[in-house]
């Protein structure tokens, strides 16, 4: 075998390697997009039973939680008027509406209303928290919302997550008055600055959480909002997948 | 006969046939519907005879206006057409080879207008709502879109009044009506009245692009318009609006400007409840509909309680009013009486005020003789009323209105309460409740801090300036704002008092320490009113400038903390005003000068009226004085405070004082028939002839001697036509009363005036006595007039009656005209002494009597028969005639009636005799004595 051959072989063999590691590479990456659900543990759902909020003319109707988040508050029937930790609250937007099973539920955020929201749950209070889920590792970590009404603990599954202009007619009223809940579903999904692999419909019993934010300056009007549907009978409490889809790109582009 | 027969049988014929054509032609009429291919709709005539059988393939190429406008008659391509088309609504479509009608049969039911109408429990439209607006008293009709997105509806106006010139006509006309939000909404729909009916007519048309019937016709629904509930609060058009209230807004201000005690009750009075439709923001629906009307009514009646005239008096304030001079209208001695009213003070405290008037009256008497021949007397009457009139302010003077104001108003007690406010601290936070984020204030703060960039440290910095907890979410910002003097005066203005400023805890008392360490003191600051307030203030904020205030807030607005004492005190300021006022006017009363003088103009000496003055009531020529009390002749009661606190007293007090005052007595002059006045002082003064030195003459008086009248004659100011212009030259006519009156020169006149009469210096004139040229007695036509009656020879000027001339002058014989009078001396006054010592006897002394005669019937008969033949001499004058038989008798004419000869049957009397009697007035036994 002449050098000339030896060298045609090596050049040859060279390439088969890069060709099967190439192969390899993206099989153990496809490997790795097959997402797997797995099993939740909602031990964290532990309600903070010191606090409670001590108002006149208000009545507490129920606790909200979100996983990962300082928010695990009663939600009053009124905005009350403090904001500190000892009085962090929810309430009832007037929008909601039991007939169409949408409880939309808002909470103050004044200290972590900038285009990079702060993250560390132990210096939140309110719903400040809320706007965590504008970090993608976050929002893919947290998907459940417990949210606790007469007594009972009903678990929803967060299916959008993004901003939303609030002098916009509000999704909530549309959806009433137009008797259109596929409307909404669409609307939020539209908004959603991620992808999650939640299958929902018009059947569903849903759970908005909002609060107030200045990500893109006081002119722009916007609110942040994660949207959960009610985990169905029978259906498992599990991981699913999230994706960043072109809103969020659009988001990190501004 | 036949030949009729057979024409009329002819003309039978020929109708019968007309028929059966007619017939005929109506048996080839066909029709059919046909669809277009653009959905388009129709039923087509034709008449066979004249045109091809019609199907829609055959007119797809016919303008749809000609078959639309009803008629078409032409040749397309081989067919020969006269057709008629009828429109058919909502369109058509063509399924399996059928003509279908739109809407589907689906969309007919899915789309019906009726799904609109359907009720809930109480019997109400569950889908059509109508809102009230209040803005501009109209509906908004929302009608819940129940069709899913695929009908769209217009609204068709009536003929309903309400529909013209009306928002409604023209907003929406026939388009498309607004579709958002899953309603249909038709805006600014005038309301029904109980005048009309306000009907609005929705087609509904499919609007769905997938259907075949996309924007056809379903179907309509007429529903009326609500009314307004009449007590219904809409926005006030005309408030603000001088269209509507310039006017009354004009007149509000006038009459604000006159007032300053209680101006805002006063306000508040005329704006919120007598033209509050000019000033309240919201009025009743009821208002509404007739504003125009409603306000022109409470303009009225605002005009009609608060006159403008009526507040007057209330601005002069508390100066006193100085009274003009003023001449009042004159007076004449013979008749009536003048009155002239003129304020002499006025006082306008701060709740009370009063204003006295003097009323004038002067009251002129009728001449009066002296003597015969001698002249005459006047009397005149000066009368002063001095009234004075207490006001009371609040009430606006004197005006009489059911509308009271109290001047004194209770306040409140003032409440206090205390707040802590911290440069760190802030109250509240207003956040609206379907928001949840900062307020505008943090947004500002953060603006001016970045930009408006929101970073993390200005976001701390401005969470902790604008709300109360001291946090951050970064260890960026490590200075808590100071306490700035922006900051201060934004906050601090709001409050009543600051009364206390903390900087540090230093004294306090520990109180807690919070999660993040710092250790929070109470401070104790006394009040005022709060007694000790507790402010928080951290050892963080020690070291990072922290200022906390504590403050009192005093409410409600116009308080007090001593009420009832600020309120007697008031009230006593009013009474004792009210006893000032009181006692002012009864010295006003009291006081006045009443000094007469009085000028005779006539009597003037170089330019300058002769004046003499009574200054003594103890002067003759005052008759009488009186004087009456003062009295009160209106009581009335003032609410002076709110607490129903009144003040009570007379309102309207009055004297009068009267003196009756003799005027200058005229008198003759025997040399000259000049006038002469005594005027009760010693001074007499005569009239002159010398017009050109205007010489006064004295003269002693003595009413014994007979001053003769020459030329001139005395009488009444108001004789007719006896009033005489005086030439410098000598010549004269005589001139009525009117013409008198308009003749600078009056110098045939005495015009008495009066000055210094009263506070108000008032003046008068009384025009009483009047000298009258007259050089012949003989005039013609309605010449001077012998007036004579029968007399009781007793009293012959009974009743201070005037004497004419020939009772006031000697008769001065003329040498040429035969009716002069001898030339003796007749003396009024002795004669009329004569006569009246006579009396009766004068009848029983035949030297007496000049003649005497008998009436018999026959005499009696034939004077009414010369009386009858009399009437009609002389215009309408009766009884009296000159048939006077004149002749000459030693050396002087004299004349006689023919009537006492030939009717009295004295033709018996001798010449010497009828001389006597007719040229001497003192005739004794028919002889003159001369």
């Amino acid at each position: 075998m002449n050098k000339y051959k030896k060298r045609r072989l090596f050049l040859l063999v060279l390439s088969i390697v890069l060709i099967l590691s190439i192969l390899i590479v993206l099989l153990l990456s496809r490997k790795k997009d097959n997402f797997k659900a797995q099993s939740v543990d909602l031990s964290f759902f532990q309600k903070n039973e010191n606090n409670k909020v001590e108002c006149s003319n208000c009545l507490e109707l129920g606790w909200i939680q979100v996983q990962g988040t300082n928010i695990n508050y009663p939600v009053m029937n009124r905005e009350l008027d403090e904001l500190d930790n000892e009085t962090s609250h929810g309430w009832i937007s007037p929008y909601s509406s039991s007939e169409i099973k949408n409880t939309i539920i808002l909470g103050h955020n004044v200290l972590n209303v900038s285009n990079s929201p702060s993250r560390d749950m132990s210096k939140l209070v309110n719903f400040e928290g809320l706007m965590a889920f504008t970090y993608y590792d976050f929002a893919k970590e947290n998907l459940y919302v417990s949210y606790i009404k007469d007594g009972v603990e009903n678990i929803y599954k967060i299916f959008s997550a993004g901003f939303n202009d609030y002098t916009d007619t509000f999704e909530s009223e549309l959806y009433e008055e137009n008797g259109n809940i596929k409307n909404y579903i669409d609307t939020v999904l539209d908004k959603s600055i991620y992808d999650y692999s939640v299958d929902v419909n018009e059947s569903d019993e849903f759970i908005t959480i909002k609060t107030c934010t200045r990500y893109f300056g006081v002119e722009e009007n916007q609110e942040f909002r994660i949207v959960a549907r009610k985990v169905r009978k029978d259906e498992k409490i599990e991981t699913y997948q999230v994706k960043k889809n072109k809103n969020y790109k659009e988001l990190l582009e501004k | 006969m036949k030949q009729v027969y057979k024409k009329v049988l002819f003309v039978f014929g020929l109708l019968l046939l007309s028929i059966f054509y007619s017939m005929n032609v109506e048996a080839k009429t066909n029709s059919t519907n046909v669809c277009l291919s653009n959905g388009s709709y129709y039923t087509i005539s034709w008449d066979d005879t004249v045109s091809t059988a019609v199907n829609a393939s055959n007119i797809n190429s016919v303008s749809e206006a000609d078959i639309t406008s009803g008629y078409l008659n032409g040749q397309i391509g081989n067919n020969q057409f006269r057709i008629f088309g009828t429109y058919i609504s909502g369109g058509c479509y063509i399924s399996n080879g059928k003509i279908l009608s739109c809407p589907t049969s689906s969309e007919s039911i899915k789309y019906s207008p009726t799904n609109l109408t359907i009720t809930d429990e109480n019997n109400k439209y569950k889908y059509i709502a109508q809102e009230p607006n209040v803005g501009n008293a109209t509906y908004t009709i929302k009608i819940k879109d129940v069709y899913g997105g695929k009908v769209k509806i217009r609204y068709v106006p009536n003929e309903s009044n309400l529909n013209i010139n009306k928002v409604l006509s023209t907003q929406g006309g026939y388009q498309f009506i607004e579709h958002s939000n899953g309603y249909f909404y038709i805006r600014n729909v005038s309301p029904s009245t109980d005048q009309w009916v306000n009907k609005i007519t929705l087609e509904l048309y499919v609007d769905d692009p997938s259907s075949k019937c996309n924007n056809s016709y379903i179907g309509g629904l007429e529903m009326v318009v609500n009314q307004f509930n009449y007590d219904t609060l809409v926005d006030n058009p005309a408030r603000n609006n001088n269209n509507y209230c310039g006017e009354v807004n004009n007149y509000v201000n006038s009459l604000l400007s006159k007032v300053s005690v209680n101006k805002s009750s006063f306000e508040s009075l005329l704006k919120n409840q007598i033209v509050y439709l000019c000033y309240d923001k919201k009025i009743t629906y009821r208002n509404y509909i007739d504003l125009n009307n409603k306000i022109n009514e409470q303009f009225n009646n605002l005009k009609e309680s608060f006159k403008l005239s009526d507040y007057e008096n209330v601005s002069k304030g508390n100066d006193t009013a100085s009274a003009s001079l003023y001449r009042g209208t004159d007076a004449f001695c013979d008749n009536g009486s003048t009155k002239v009213i003129k304020n002499v003070d006025s006082y306008s405290g701060a709740y009370y005020g009063y204003t006295c008037d003097d009323t004038y009256e002067t009251v002129g008497d009728g001449a009066k003789l002296v003597y015969a021949g001698g002249g005459f007397k006047y009397q005149a009457k000066f009368k002063v009323k001095r009234t004075c009139t207490i006001f009371y302010k609040p009430q606006i003077s004197t005006v009489t209105t059911s509308y009271t104001i109290p001047a004194v108003k209770k306040a409140p007690q003032c409440v206090y309460t205390c707040e802590t406010l911290c440069a760190y601290v802030e109250d509240s936070v207003a956040v609206p409740d379907t928001k949840a984020g900062p307020n505008e204030e943090f947004d500002s703060c953060v603006k001016t801090c970045d930009g408006g960039k929101y970073s993390q440290s200005c976001i701390n910095s401005c969470y902790n300036q604008v709300y109360k907890s001291n946090r951050k979410l970064d260890d960026n910002t490590k200075v808590l704002e100071k306490y700035s003097l922006s900051f201060n005066n934004d906050k601090v203005k709001k409050m009543v008092t600051i009364v206390a400023t903390i900087t540090s805890s230093a004294g306090g008392t520990y109180y807690e320490t919070t999660k993040n360490g710092n250790v929070r003191y109470m401070v104790d600051v006394p009040t005022p009113h709060c007694g000790t307030v507790g402010v928080i203030f951290s050892k963080y904020c020690d070291t990072n400038s922290g200022i906390c205030v504590v403050y009192e807030i005093q409410s409600p607005a116009g308080c007090s903390d001593t009420p009832i004492l600020e309120y007697n005190t008031e009230i006593s300021s009013v009474e004792t005003e009210f006893q000032y006022v009181a006692a002012e006017v009864t010295s006003e009363l009291n006081t006045g000068d009443y000094t007469i003088r009085i000028a005779d103009s006539y009597l003037n000496n170089n330019g300058k009226a002769y004046v003499y003055e009574i200054n003594s009531w103890e002067n003759p020529e005052i008759l009488s004085i009186t004087e009456d009390s003062s009295s009160c002749d209106s009581y009335s009661t003032w609410n002076i405070g709110d607490q129903g606190d009144q003040v009570g007293g007379c309102r309207i007090a009055s004297k009068t004082k009267e003196v009756t005052i003799s005027l200058p007595t005229s008198y003759l002059s025997k040399i000259d028939g000049t006038a002469a006045y005594n005027t009760g002082t010693g001074i007499k003064s005569f009239d002159t002839v010398n017009y050109s030195s205007d010489r006064l003459a004295p003269l002693e008086f003595n009413a014994k001697n007979y001053y003769s009248g020459g030329k001139r004659y005395y009488t009444n100011v108001l004789s007719k036509d006896t009033n005489v212009n005086v030439s410098n030259n000598g010549n004269f006519g005589l001139i009525s009363y009117g013409a008198y009156k308009s003749d600078s020169n009056k110098k045939a006149s005495i015009a008495v005036s009066v000055t210094g009469w009263g506070d108000g210096e008032q003046s008068a004139q009384v025009d009483c006595f009047y000298g009258v040229y007259n050089d012949t007695i003989q005039r013609d036509g309605d010449g001077i007039q012998f007036i004579f009656r029968p007399i009781e020879l007793k009293d012959v000027f009974p009743n201070d009656r005037n004497p004419r001339w020939n009772w006031t002058n000697d008769a001065t014989p003329g040498s040429t005209n035969v009716y002069n009078l001898l030339n003796y001396k007749v003396s009024p006054v002795e004669l009329t002494e004569q006569i009246q010592e006579k009396d009766k006897k004068i009848y029983s002394d035949n030297g007496e009597v000049d003649y005497e005669f008998t009436l018999d019937p026959q005499t009696i008969k034939k004077i009414r028969s010369y009386n009858k033949k009399e009437k009609s001499y002389g215009k309408d004058i009766t009884y009296v005639d000159y048939d006077m038989n004149c002749t000459t008798y030693n050396g002087r004419s004299y004349c006689y009636s023919e009537f006492l000869d030939n009717y009295l049957k004295l033709d018996n009397m001798t010449n010497t005799e009828r001389h006597n009697i007719a040229v001497c007035n003192n005739t004794y036994s028919g002889k003159c004595s001369n």
